[in-house]
């Protein structure tokens, strides 16, 4: 027998229209991390490309700020290493970050960027 | 500490595997769940090294099969456990013999 | 499948009061002697039952390599096919090891872990040395688990960074052709299935 120890054990429920599709180029929020719970700092500012539509989830930051649970849509999200952390990033160790859209913006293509 | 299962010990496989249903741990009897933890618990305060006893269990199990004996896993850890005890003078057979005898003939009624 | 050995009676065995008896006065002896302390056998007794271990995750794995069909169905829609084995209680993802590509699983904010399948999380994972490394050099922290990788696979991490939960499928090694389901599941380890380790072909063995 299964034991979980949250009363709600599947988070994906029913919800807005994706914004973003697969391949779409994203930048990730950099301002204030108030109520920002699952953007881990290192991920802020950063460009990355959609890597999976997973659908919709409820969005823990309306949850933990009493404004009840809602479901957005969430995404994987692949940032390459040298994105992340500079020239000193390993080759070839892209991160990948299951974000919700409020945390997303579109992005331009960068200029001169060469294929991964 | 001694709260996290230790890999060596719940990872056991071949005939010395703890038994499982569906993953989780059986214990068809209060006292199995006992003779398990005594024998945990005392290899955590080194007492003794986990391999040991292991090792004890192996040799357990292997002459209870070539004597054809229909003990149950516990049981063989049982055996194992108190030869273990009493090789390295922790528990002095003769005292176990008499406090058994204590609890059999009803003197001793402790539960735990 | 190991089970526990069935007690077919008469035997050589004895009843069940006369063993119950015994482990209490061995009990009685040990706390007398304060080699041990019942309250420390109940914790122990309670985290071991709880402790699920891998073997959900490796039945998991085990299907997927002998099943193809299970393989990309798990991939599809993890947390479903995972119900058909009889494992609910998490949404999640599996991602595949293939030539050229390896997964990595990490949970940077927390320590998010998929215990349903694989039980409780090892002290590393949970530790701020691997939450902070794993993101940031996973080819060094590889290297430290004896997984020594060239630069031209590419390591892939997933920061569990929401409720998906991440299990690795990994690479079936050679030599498995022709053992049974329960055999190879016995070959798949935690540390496999969160991307520190691979599964290794099975030593020649004299059985």
């Amino acid at each position: 027998m299964l034991r979980t120890t949250k009363e709600r054990t599947h988070f994906r429920q029913p919800g807005p229209a994706p914004r973003f599709v697969t391949g779409d180029r994203v930048l990730t929020r950099s301002d204030a991390p108030v109520g920002h719970t699952r953007l881990p700092r290192y991920a802020r500012g950063k460009h990355g490309v959609i890597d999976t539509v997973h659908g919709s989830f409820i969005f823990p930051d309306t949850n933990a700020h009493g404004q009840g649970e809602q479901s957005h849509p969430l995404y994987s999200v692949r940032f390459d290493a040298t994105d992340l952390w500079g020239a000193s990033a390993e080759p070839c160790a892209p991160v990948h970050l299951d974000l919700w859209e409020r945390y997303l913006e579109p992005a331009v293509a960068a200029p001169g960027r060469s294929p991964s | 500490m001694d709260a996290v299962p230790s890999r060596e010990i719940a990872d056991m496989t071949g005939a010395t595997a703890l038994p499982r249903k569906n993953g989780e741990l059986v214990f068809d009897e209060a006292w199995q769940g006992r003779i398990f933890g005594m024998t945990v618990a005392m290899s955590h305060d080194a007492s003794f090294e986990w391999r040991e006893f292991q090792a004890q269990l192996i040799a357990e199990i292997a002459h209870a099969e070539r004597e054809g004996e229909s003990s149950s896993y516990y049981e063989r850890w049982l055996h194992a456990f108190e030869r273990l005890l009493a090789d390295k003078g922790l528990v002095d057979p003769a005292a176990l013999a008499e406090r058994r005898h204590e609890f059999e003939a009803g003197h001793r009624d402790d539960v735990f | 499948m190991s089970d526990a050995q069935h007690e077919h009676g008469h035997h050589h065995r004895e009843p069940e009061s006369v063993l119950s008896l015994r482990v209490r006065a061995l009990e009685s002896l040990l706390v007398e002697k304060k080699l041990v302390a019942s309250e420390a056998v109940d914790r122990i007794v309670g985290a071991y039952e709880q402790d699920i271990g891998p073997h959900n995750g490796a039945k998991v794995v085990a299907r997927a390599w002998v099943d193809p069909a299970y393989k990309q169905r798990l991939l599809a829609h993890g947390t479903e096919a995972i119900e058909q084995l009889g494992f609910g209680g998490v949404d999640l993802k599996v991602v595949e090891n293939r030539p050229g590509v390896h997964n990595m699983v990490v949970c940077t904010l927390c320590s998010c872990y998929p215990h349903a399948l694989i039980g409780l999380p090892p002290v590393w994972y949970k530790s701020f040395e691997y939450r902070s490394r794993a993101v940031r050099e996973p080819r060094v922290v590889l290297r430290e688990f004896g997984v020594d990788l060239p630069e031209s696979v590419e390591i892939r991490i997933w920061d569990s960074s929401a409720e998906l939960r991440y299990l690795v499928l990994p690479e079936r090694p050679a030599g498995t052709e022709g053992m049974s389901e329960a055999q190879l599941a016995e070959m798949v380890t935690r540390d496999a299935m969160i991307g520190v380790a691979v599964v290794r072909p099975p030593a020649p063995a004299a059985r």
